[in-house]
């Protein structure tokens, strides 16, 4: 989960660098997010990214817990399904 | 003589006629026959040394048979003998053969066994990494509260404000 943090950090970079219009960060939760929740992940990215961002959330219970963020086409995966599933592909491997 | 009662002049003609008969009969028939006589004898006697010959000839075909017969007997047994050998050479190279393409096969077929327990291992592996993803999953389903969620989501937002 703190491997995906760096990623985010250096995307949120980018995105910034790159934004001309508004922002959105899409986040996908097994549960609903509170209101403070939502205005928490808002201004954590627009600080990181110097840039207004605006965050829709969406409840998708087949993550079982934490958060995946996206934001255009780059997506930061904190969710427990995520780890599960790395965890798998290297047992696979 | 005549008291005899024989006429001397008749006894003397009947002489001169037996003589006259005598060498009629000698040179008419004696000589002939003699002569067929002799061919005869010579004949059978080119019979008999023919038939000499013949036996001789019999005799010497006789052995020329039984050496022709030995031979054969020596060379049917030499065939054999051959025949033997090479079976016994064929016989050999037939069981390497089979003894080289049966290590093939069981080379081949523990190949195969090998590649199908990988196989097997891959599967089973497969299999009980997503068992135990399912089984993850639930537990995981069960397990997380929502009290737990808000606070793992806030855990995050910590570690996303933390890289700053």
């Amino acid at each position: 989960m703190n491997q995906a943090v760096p990623q985010l950090r250096s995307l949120l970079s980018k995105v910034s660098k790159d934004a001309d219009d508004d922002i959105t960060a899409y986040v996908r939760s097994a549960i609903p997010l509170t209101i403070e929740e939502k205005s928490q992940i808002q201004k954590t990215l627009t600080k990181m990214s110097g840039h207004e961002i605006a965050v829709i959330s969406t409840v998708d219970p087949s993550v079982l817990g934490g958060i995946k963020i996206q934001i255009r086409d780059w997506v930061v995966d904190m969710t427990f399904l995520k780890t599960v599933l790395n965890m798998s592909h290297m047992l696979m491997e | 003589m005549d008291k005899l009662g024989i006429e001397p002049s008749l006894f003397i003609a009947q002489l001169v006629n037996f003589a006259i008969i005598m060498i009629l009969l000698n040179w008419l028939m004696y000589k002939p026959i003699l002569g067929m006589l002799e061919k005869r004898k010579k004949k059978i006697q080119e019979g008999l040394e023919l038939t000499e010959k013949m036996q001789g000839e019999w005799e010497k075909m006789e052995g020329k048979k039984a050496k022709v017969m030995e031979e054969a007997r020596i060379n049917g047994l030499k065939l054999i003998d051959e025949a033997k050998k090479q079976a016994k050479s064929e016989e050999h190279v037939i069981l390497e053969e089979t003894r080289k393409k049966s290590d093939d096969m069981i080379a081949k077929a523990k190949m195969e066994i090998a590649e199908l327990k990988v196989s097997m291992d891959r599967q089973v592996r497969h299999e009980a990494v997503s068992l135990a993803v399912e089984m993850t999953k639930r537990i995981l389903g069960n397990v997380m509260s929502k009290e737990l969620q808000h606070t793992i989501v806030k855990k995050q937002m910590k570690d996303l404000e933390s890289v700053r």
